[in-house]
């Protein structure tokens, strides 16, 4: 039974990231490689705020739910916060400028977390072994992860049902084309990108409040990240649908070349062969636009050439 | 938002556009030479010129796209050299662009809703919520949105994707975008471009309609010398990012220097 919890867990998780990244990446077509920083940033500030929350003892005033929440909430603003700092200069970059500016600061992110005592050092912060050995008064469960499931999605298919979305898609189309019709394009992608990001902070805490109590820098890498962008791809750049469904899909998957010793050891091999393959079979992802999202891969890797005006 | 700045600079006697001199320059290369343009509330000015004499860079210019390397730029009095591309078109500048830049991806109902961004002002929450004003809000745009694709009889196409219609459509949809931001000024470039005979008919028709029955100011580049002189009173013709001669169509047409620019092409 725990075993099924587990995974069902894990699916919900990565359904938030990745829809969440597909907000950034797919529809407003910021390639950003940094959405693993945020994750983290939320997993590592809820367990300091949780650890706080206990040595003042307010557990014994307010219910342990209602705790928990204002502490989901809290490692979502403080990764909102966070990427509405870097939003400003590293949203000015294009494609993959940008790419490398989000991957930069996802491993910025990490060697801190490494180098500075208080969060723990590179062996990670318990916050088990901090309480003395004891889980805290309140933890994630099945649903607290699919509350905070369906209100991503819901606040994503809400925003592509307005202004919002749409001006968010055809920024992704053309910029230029954007901006002549007046839209605030750094407006709408700081937007975007933060929203996403505070997302990525709820399931951070979701993650390390499960059953770890316990966060380490490397969880966090770059390198664990790129499941979830292989779930966007996977399901589509832009199809919500495609990425509840790439985000299910490939934890199963994940989860299955775990119990295989060969491929648990080589997992970057395996994405990589399994991104490969898809870009040969499926390049547009499983609920992608026939002919929209290929022409989006071109030009997200194409700098806007001004000349062309 | 009109700056302190900005009001010590407003100009006196203006007109709807006041193009002071302005100079673009590629590394070595001049694209734009001092060039200066007055252009009148509701006037239609036709810009051409052979490949390269920098018709497209005065448009990147006076857009915002490019920055001048020197002169000054008024519209309606106001200088607007440090204005971003979506500022001016803020204020009234649209355009279109010489190889179309449509929302590809997106339905020809989606293009037009885009332009009208700015006519909404719900809130976020106000869209989670679903409530009363954003749906009001949502109606009112979807109806103009209609209405604009009627005037340009793209309504029976509102659900293709942009990038799937016949390169004349397309054109006119890129055109039917800019005048859904409400412009004071409107610029085309080369809107005539890869359409049929037929089609070139009837955007001339279409553009004249709009000089009636919008309250817009027009600048046109356009190959097709036909066309520019059928629909322009007044002609400049660029030349080396020079202007060699300025004038009413007639005047261009029998112009010396006009002649050999274009013999030389
Ligand atoms: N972004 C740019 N960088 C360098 N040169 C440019 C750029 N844009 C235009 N040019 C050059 O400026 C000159 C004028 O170009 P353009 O304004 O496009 O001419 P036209 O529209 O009249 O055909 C050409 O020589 C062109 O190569
Ligand atoms: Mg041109």
């Amino acid at each position: 039974m725990i075993f099924f919890e587990n995974i069902l867990v894990n699916i919900g998780i990565m359904i938030i990231l990745a829809t969440s990244l597909n907000l950034i990446v797919g529809i407003t077509g910021i390639l950003s490689l940094g959405h693993y920083a945020f994750f983290g940033i939320g997993a590592y500030s809820s367990i300091l705020l949780t650890f706080y929350l206990h040595s003042m003892q307010i557990i014994n005033y307010i219910p342990s739910f209602v705790l928990f929440f204002l502490v989901i909430i809290f490692g979502g603003i403080i990764a909102g916060f966070f990427s509405y700092i870097i939003s400003y200069p590293v949203l000015k970059l294009k494609g993959d400028y940008l790419a490398v500016a989000t991957l930069g600061f996802n491993e910025i992110f990490k060697s801190l977390m490494e180098n500075i005592d208080f969060f723990g050092g590179a062996k990670g912060y318990s916050l088990y072994t901090k309480l003395g050995n004891t889980e805290p008064y309140f933890k994630t469960n099945l649903i607290w992860v699919y509350i905070f499931v369906v209100l991503t999605i819901f606040i994503i298919v809400r925003i592509m049902k307005s202004n919002y979305g749409r001006v968010l898609l055809a920024i992704r189309d053309d910029e230029i084309a954007s901006e002549s019709v007046g839209i605030n394009i750094a407006k709408y992608k700081t937007l975007s990108f933060v929203i996403g990001s505070v997302m990525a902070g709820f399931a951070g805490v979701l993650f390390v409040m499960y059953d770890r109590f316990y966060a380490t820098p490397k969880d966090f890498s770059f390198l664990e990240g790129i499941s979830v962008l292989l779930m966007v791809v996977f399901g589509g750049l832009g199809s919500i649908t495609g990425s509840v469904i790439g985000a299910i899909t490939l934890t199963l998957i994940l989860q299955l070349i775990k119990i295989i010793p060969f491929l648990s050891r080589h997992q970057i091999l395996f994405y990589s062969f399994l991104l490969i393959l898809m870009m040969i079979l499926k390049p547009q992802g499983l609920f992608g636009r026939l002919d929209t999202t290929q022409n989006f891969i071109n030009k997200i890797f194409k700098k806007i050439d001004r000349k062309e005006i | 938002m009109i700056t302190v700045k900005e009001i010590q600079e407003l100009k006196k006697d203006f007109e709807l556009l006041n193009i002071e001199n302005i100079t673009v320059k590629f590394g070595g290369l001049k694209a734009v030479d001092s060039f200066s343009l007055e252009l009148k509330h509701r006037e239609i000015v036709g810009l051409i010129g052979p490949n390269g004499a920098g018709k497209t860079t005065v448009f990147n210019t006076i857009t915002g796209v490019y920055k001048p390397d020197s002169g000054r730029i008024y519209f309606e009095g106001r200088p607007i050299n440090h204005l971003s591309l979506t500022q001016r078109n803020n204020i009234g500048i649209a355009r279109t662009f010489q190889n179309i830049r449509l929302f590809s991806s997106l339905t020809v109902f989606d293009n037009i809703r885009i332009a009208l961004n700015n006519k909404v002002n719900y809130s976020l929450f106000q869209v989670f919520i679903n409530s009363n004003d954003f749906k009001t809000q949502e109606e009112k745009i979807n109806d103009k949105t209609r209405e604009f694709l009627e005037i340009f009889e793209l309504y029976d196409y509102k659900d293709r994707i942009a990038s799937s219609l016949p390169y004349g459509k397309q054109r006119r949809l890129e055109i039917a975008r800019a005048l859904a931001t409400e412009p004071k000024l409107l610029l085309l470039d080369e809107p005539a471009a890869g359409m049929n005979e037929k089609e070139t008919g009837e955007l001339m028709e279409l553009i004249k309609w709009l000089m009636v029955n919008f309250d817009i100011s027009i600048i046109l580049i356009e190959h097709d010398i036909k066309f520019v002189m059928n629909l322009c009173p007044r002609i400049i013709v660029l030349d080396y990012g020079r202007i060699i001669a300025e004038g009413k169509p007639e005047e261009i047409r029998n112009n010396k220097k006009v002649i050999e620019a274009y013999l030389g092409e």
